[in-house]
């Protein structure tokens, strides 16, 4: 046991990283409890791109660009860049689409969860739940046959992901031009730490995750088929490390009610994040993860990537996500034609496999 | 026959007048020589002095401090809010405000256009580790201040000629000195103890709004004189409220119940007490 323990300290490391990144990212201007979060800085993306018109969630978040550019960067010197990819394209967009609605509904992706656990936000105890239990039911599909999509992983050509590293890097270029790409003059969008602090803050955590694969699902995953709590220490180590920041900077404050972006929807909360939680299983990771597996060359984990951007547009171009005044009923659907999809696949191959 | 109707219509015109001269102007003239804030964060520490003009929704982080020196005059000069449009606060503050004018100069926040809706607010001071305001004008506005979780001192300060003064929920409020003038609402609060101490409310249609939670407020010490209502609860209001040792300009005329809406006109609301009432406005007699 001790062995499996000292196995995770680097992951855990990771996590205190993370979360200490998170609430201080928070303090520098982003939203509050929303240092870091994959789905809501893939919205301000998507808008910042012009997919969407919400002017209050536009601007390239340059954490975003860091964590793909600094796991690039840790694979190639590590020698582990390999363009690689395994399933069917289709369904892996689906897939990040799931992620990026799941996310919407619960106002926030897993990472974000956490930060607002550790800001004292008792509304997100319904999200986490959720993602345990849609984790948990990830495993039982998954252990038993029943949506092990893909086959075995194929060498791909790496000029794919090497374009894709060079188009991000442009990208983080144009971050820093002032009217290159669009910005929220209010709202959301417009709440961000400094650019370069954003952006170096991404690369340490994009390495620093690369290297110890740190993922928050993953990590409740292997809590469950280990049988032993050191995996999931990690994730502990996010709130902890969150907790400890905003204490220290008079960010915590432990209530139900009137908690910045969080509704008290607690079903929808449990329900969207179960939908996250059971997608990153079957796709291999939270949506963190699928950015840092992205960055390693993993084509698989790229298209998730595009599938997330996709549905975080749609998100806002159909009002499906969450508002602190509840879940609109066109979000509601979503999720529950989500996990109707997602289970009901698993039936239908279970079928076929009999 | 003839004088009666060219007197009536003499004072016709008159009255047409006095309405049209007492209106606020639709925009104020902003001085040639303002300097324009065209960012929309402060991550530093930040002076500002002389004239300002702020063209667009301005946030002071948790990392810095805006300090505000006597005599400086803020414009809000912003966009009008397109419709269905969410609301933006004008300067929201979640590291450190402060505003410190003297009688002498004080410190006046100006919305350009009259803006005197209730959806949006000059200042929002959200979260924030401190803000504190001396001697500062609020005009022409929607909402003066919007506080939530934040420990706010507020005192000699005006707010007039906007939909509402000052509005919060949560934290330490504390509100002395200050003059609540010709708004829709002067103060309004929500789940708080505030202190609430030596202040005038005149012309108002509502003086204090308590609309739920809100207990051991202390409101006492205050001068009363307003349209509709001095103090008012909201329907979730159960709560008692003390208001003893005002005076009420109602009261002296045997109208104040009703310049108090309360558990007395509706059933289930909370009480509102006020007696002892003080028999002179507060402040024109030696204090003890």
């Amino acid at each position: 046991m001790r062995g499996l323990w000292r196995a995770h300290r680097w992951t855990v490391a990771s996590g205190a990283l993370l979360g200490l990144s998170g609430a201080l990212l928070a303090v520098w201007g982003n939203p509050v409890n929303t240092g870091i979060c994959i789905s809501c800085f893939l919205e301000n993306a998507a808008g910042a791109l012009g997919l969407h018109g919400n002017p209050r969630m536009q601007y390239i978040r340059p954490e975003l660009l860091g964590f793909f550019l600094g796991s690039a960067a840790a694979a190639v010197l590590a020698r582990e860049f390999r363009a690689r990819a395994r399933g069917p394209g289709l369904h892996l967009l689906g897939l990040g689409f799931l992620m990026a609605v799941g996310s919407a509904v619960f106002i926030g992706c897993p990472v974000k969860a956490m930060l607002r656990l550790a800001g004292g936000d008792l509304t997100a105890v319904a999200g986490a739940v959720g993602l345990v239990a849609g984790v948990r039911l990830g495993i039982a599909l998954l252990g038993r046959g029943e949506l092990g999509l893909g086959g075995p992983e194929r060498p791909a050509p790496v000029l794919v992901p090497a374009g894709v590293v060079v188009a991000v890097a442009v990208l983080a270029g144009l971050a820093f031009v002032p009217g290159a790409l669009i910005e929220s003059r209010t709202g959301g969008g417009a709440q961000h730490a400094p650019a370069a602090v954003s952006l170096v803050a991404g690369l340490v955590l994009g390495a620093a995750c690369q290297r110890t694969r740190f993922c928050i699902t993953g990590a409740v995953r292997d809590a469950f088929l280990l049988r032993a709590a050191a995996p999931a220490a990690a994730v502990v180590a996010v709130v902890a490390a969150a907790v400890l920041v905003n204490a220290f900077t008079g960010s915590f404050s432990v209530g139900y009610y009137d908690q910045p972006g969080a509704h008290l929807q607690w079903a929808w909360s449990a329900l969207g994040m179960g939908l996250v939680g059971l997608v990153a299983v079957i796709a291999g990771g939270c949506p963190f993860r699928q950015i840092i597996r992205a960055g390693e060359g993993d084509l698989d984990a790229a298209t998730v990537c595009v599938g997330m951007v996709l549905g975080a547009a749609l998100v806002q171009s159909w009002g499906l996500g969450g508002t602190t005044a509840g879940v609109p009923p066109a979000g509601r659907v979503a999720v529950l034609l989500g996990l109707a999809g997602v289970l009901g696949l698993a039936l239908t191959r279970k079928e076929r496999i009999a | 026959m003839r004088t009666r109707w060219l007197c009536l219509a003499a004072a016709a015109v008159l009255a047409l007048a006095g309405c049209v001269g007492t209106r606020p102007p639709a925009r104020v003239d902003v001085p040639p020589a303002v300097r324009t804030v065209d960012a929309h964060i402060l991550y530093t520490d930040t002076t500002w002095k002389g004239d300002v003009r702020v063209v667009r929704p301005l946030i002071v982080t948790r990392t810095a401090t805006l300090t505000i020196l006597p005599g400086t005059r803020v414009f809000f000069d912003l966009p009008d809010l397109p419709a269905g449009a969410k609301p933006e606060p004008w300067l929201l503050v979640q590291g450190r405000l402060v505003a410190t004018g003297t009688p002498e100069a004080p410190i006046t926040f100006t919305s350009v256009s009259l803006r005197q809706n209730e959806l949006e607010d000059m200042i929002e001071i959200r979260g924030a580790k401190e803000a504190h305001l001396r001697y500062c004008v609020f005009e022409r506005g929607p909402w003066g201040l919007h506080i939530h979780d934040a420990d706010v001192d507020v005192r000699s300060s005006v707010f007039r000629n906007s939909y509402g003064g000052v509005r919060f929920q949560g934290g330490r409020i504390s509100l002395r000195g200050n003059r609540f003038e010709d708004n829709r609402i002067g103060i309004r609060c929500l789940n708080g103890a505030p202190v609430i101490e030596e202040n005038a409310f005149v012309g108002n249609l509502t003086g204090i709004f308590f609309r739920q939670g809100v207990a051991g407020a202390v409101v006492r010490h205050n001068n009363f004189d307003d349209v509709e209502y001095d103090l008012k609860l909201g329907e979730a209001q159960t709560d008692d409220v003390d208001a003893e040792s005002n005076w009420w300009a109602a009261a002296a005329k045997g109208g104040l119940a009703d310049r108090i809406y309360d558990g007395a006109d509706s059933e289930g609301l909370g009480r509102v007490r006020t007696d002892p009432v003080l028999a002179a406005p507060w402040g024109s007699e030696p204090k003890r």
